[in-house]
């Protein structure tokens, strides 16, 4: 009925961006959901279209949903998405004293900076890190693969140890369906259902979604509704927020570098720009009492951490946290290849994302000063309308995907599988990128046995490669090190 | 259930992952002659160290419960038949979920999907029989509109009606 790529690139390209910073918006502000939801749920949208506008209606969702969480803070004292955790700890006392247009007018107005900022560090960043990493051997490849799932283990909430159980579980699930070089079907227990291997989409669905759903019937409060009063944001916020502009730069470069950081995710930028705002300011007491720089500080930092997320993403083929793995699983299925060749062999995918990125938080400027009593009235919609919607989005969101209502199984059983790790406090993240770096982990160690004749000793005589190892493996050390031995080293050493 | 007990049944369920793999690559790989050779041919290579290290990490996360004096499991990892019970709610819903992806394939998604939604909303005690019969339509015809007519994608039929 309608062909979604006769549109010129461009005009589809802002027109599915905007689309996409509105749904992230919306999925963001509703307790419990958050960018990734929307990004998976939007994925067999994206594979349809002309690719530069699949991928810019994924980063609005992005962009849209890492602000979206602030709404809630603010005017509920419960963070949309976890990423929001430390916007209210100055937002609801704002809210509470009666500030609560101003406390939003700032977060919207410093996430859209914060977030162009994030752009302009990934626009000049990546270039130069993907032109180093052309020079990557397999070997090199291997390292920093193997690295990002230590990065990733030693962050993630939980002990490191659960952390690289639940990354294992992921690569070896990443091993399931044909063998990379040898013809032959590993691990598919003789079925044909596993011969295509476990789906990504699938996967994250049921990973992050339906076990979502499921937990918030288990709490309950399904018929309610969170009866927020609707508001209107003065549009001079922004105004306001660039009086604080050193505190803006600082943090969105905090939230960057931390979001380049494979794992670290935007709920530690936050909390460390917070923490660093609360030290630069003249009175720190007033932090938590609704002090207009905390809320600044942290929805800044949380936006520009998109773009540092990013940087590793394009340039290396190392997702920072699990959005950023459907994103380069979107790539994937796309038909491209992520990784540094994207950027010699497809440079208007690259160009188009990096657009993508500053529209779509000129779009977040704008729907969050304009749009806020539309957000409100999502915010309460009952959960007994939301639910049931969301999972049937799910099936038929992988079967858009997978065209096989066989996989569609794979979403219950990793819904439960969800579940059960997370009673017992195992991270969910690892278990997400495993599955996308895994493959490039496979063949680079493998290809590196290649080159050098099944000799091992490749991965130690290699100076960038041996670097990275090394690091990995000290982070690693440190953080399996008990605390109480960390405590006393670290006093020895101010001794 | 003792809760380091509840963790180590959960670690010994864990452990089946890596020894399959070693099972798996004793019977069906070696039958094939892909469990041993060069970088290029051993189908195993990787999976095999993925799992060792997989049953290392189990087996310290293993003794770490077990020297662990402090019985403070995360949370709540008692599985009780009286814990279950409280999730109730969210055990009938996702029994629903795996009627409905049965029902998605035998009988298509136009009829699966409201009776999904019905079903569901009264399980989570909603009552508004004509709201639940507006929602589930708009909510089916919606979705069918997106993917078939926007996105041309080809929606389930159904093994009995297509």
């Amino acid at each position: 009925m309608f062909d979604l790529t006769w549109f010129p690139v461009g005009l589809s390209q802002i027109a599915f961006t905007a689309l996409g910073v509105f749904i992230g918006i919306v999925i963001g502000v509703l307790p419990g959901l958050g960018p990734l939801l929307g990004m998976v749920l939007l994925t067999p949208f994206a594979m349809y279209m002309e690719p530069v506008a699949g991928l810019s209606l994924l980063l609005g969702v992005f962009v849209g949903g890492t602000f979206g969480g602030a709404v809630t803070a603010i005017l509920l004292r419960i963070p949309g998405t976890p990423i929001a955790a430390a916007t209210l700890l100055d937002g609801y006392p704002m809210a509470v004293q009666g500030r609560d247009r101003e406390a939003l007018g700032l977060a919207v107005s410093a996430s859209a900076i914060g977030g162009v900022i994030g752009g302009l560090y990934l626009v000049f960043g990546v270039p130069v890190l993907a032109s180093l990493a052309l020079r990557f051997a397999p070997p090199e490849y291997f390292a920093l693969a193997a690295a990002g799932i230590v990065c990733i283990a030693v962050v993630s909430r939980g002990s490191t140890i659960k952390g690289l159980i639940v990354g294992c579980i992921g690569l070896l699930i990443a091993t399931i369906g044909i063998d990379p070089f040898a013809f032959f079907y590993r691990f598919n227990v003789d079925t044909q259902w596993l011969i295509g291997g476990v789906g990504i989409v699938p996967l994250v669905l049921g990973l992050f979604a339906v076990s979502e759903m499921l937990a918030q019937i288990q709490a309950g409060n399904l018929n309610t509704s969170a009866g927020v009063r609707s508001i209107r944001i003065p549009p001079s916020a922004i105004l306001d927020t660039l009086k604080s502009g050193i505190n803006v730069i600082r943090s969105s470069t905090i939230g960057t570098f931390i979001g380049a950081l494979p794992g670290a995710g935007s709920v530690i930028a936050a909390f460390v720009s917070y923490a660093a705002a609360k030290a630069a300011a003249k009175d720190p007491d007033s932090f938590g009492k609704g002090n207009p720089d905390g809320v600044i500080a942290t929805e800044a930092s949380n936006n520009a951490c998109c773009g540092g997320t990013l940087i590793p993403s394009l340039a290396l083929a190392l997702p920072g946290d699990p959005c950023t793995a459907v994103l380069l699983a979107a790539i994937l299925l796309l038909g491209f290849i992520p990784g540094p060749q994207l950027f010699t062999d497809s440079p208007d995918l690259i160009s188009g994302i990096f657009s993508s990125y500053m529209v779509a938080n000129v779009f977040l400027l704008f729907f969050g000063l304009f749009l806020v009593p539309v957000f409100v009235w999502f915010v309460n919609i009952r959960r007994v309308f939301l639910v049931p919607a969301i999972l049937v989005l799910c099936v038929v969101g992988s079967y858009g995907v997978t065209n096989s209502a066989q996989d569609l199984w794979f979403i219950p059983i990793f819904a439960v599988l969800a579940l059960v790790l997370l009673k017992f406090d195992y991270p969910l993240a690892p278990l997400t990128i495993a599955p996308v770096l895994g493959p490039i982990l496979e063949e680079n160690f493998r290809r590196s046995l290649i080159m050098s004749a099944d000799d091992y000793s490749i991965f130690l005589t290699r100076p960038i490669c041996t670097t990275i190892l090394v690091v990995s493996a000290a982070a690693l050390f440190l953080s399996l090190l008990p605390e109480n031995a960390l405590k006393r080293f670290a006093k020895r050493g101010t001794n | 259930m003792n809760q380091k007990l509840g963790k180590l049944a959960f670690l010994a369920l864990l452990l089946c992952i890596p020894l399959f793999v070693f099972y798996d690559i004793a019977t069906r790989f070696a039958a094939e002659g892909v469990a041993s050779g060069s970088a290029e041919n051993n189908a195993a290579m990787y999976p095999r160290l993925v799992a060792l290290l997989l049953l290392f990490l189990i087996l310290i996360q293993g003794a770490r419960t077990l020297m662990d004096r402090s019985d403070s499991a995360g949370r709540g990892a008692n599985l009780s038949l009286a814990a279950l019970t409280k999730y109730r709610r969210s055990v009938a819903v996702f029994f629903l979920f795996l009627l409905y992806l049965s029902a998605f394939r035998w009988f298509g998604f136009m009829i699966a999907t409201p009776l999904f939604l019905v079903s569901v909303q009264f399980v989570l005690g909603y009552r508004n029989v004509i709201a639940t019969v507006f929602y589930s339509g708009g909510v089916t015809i919606a979705i069918w509109f997106a993917f078939s007519k926007v996105l041309n994608l080809v929606l389930p039929a159904g093994d009995y009606f297509g």
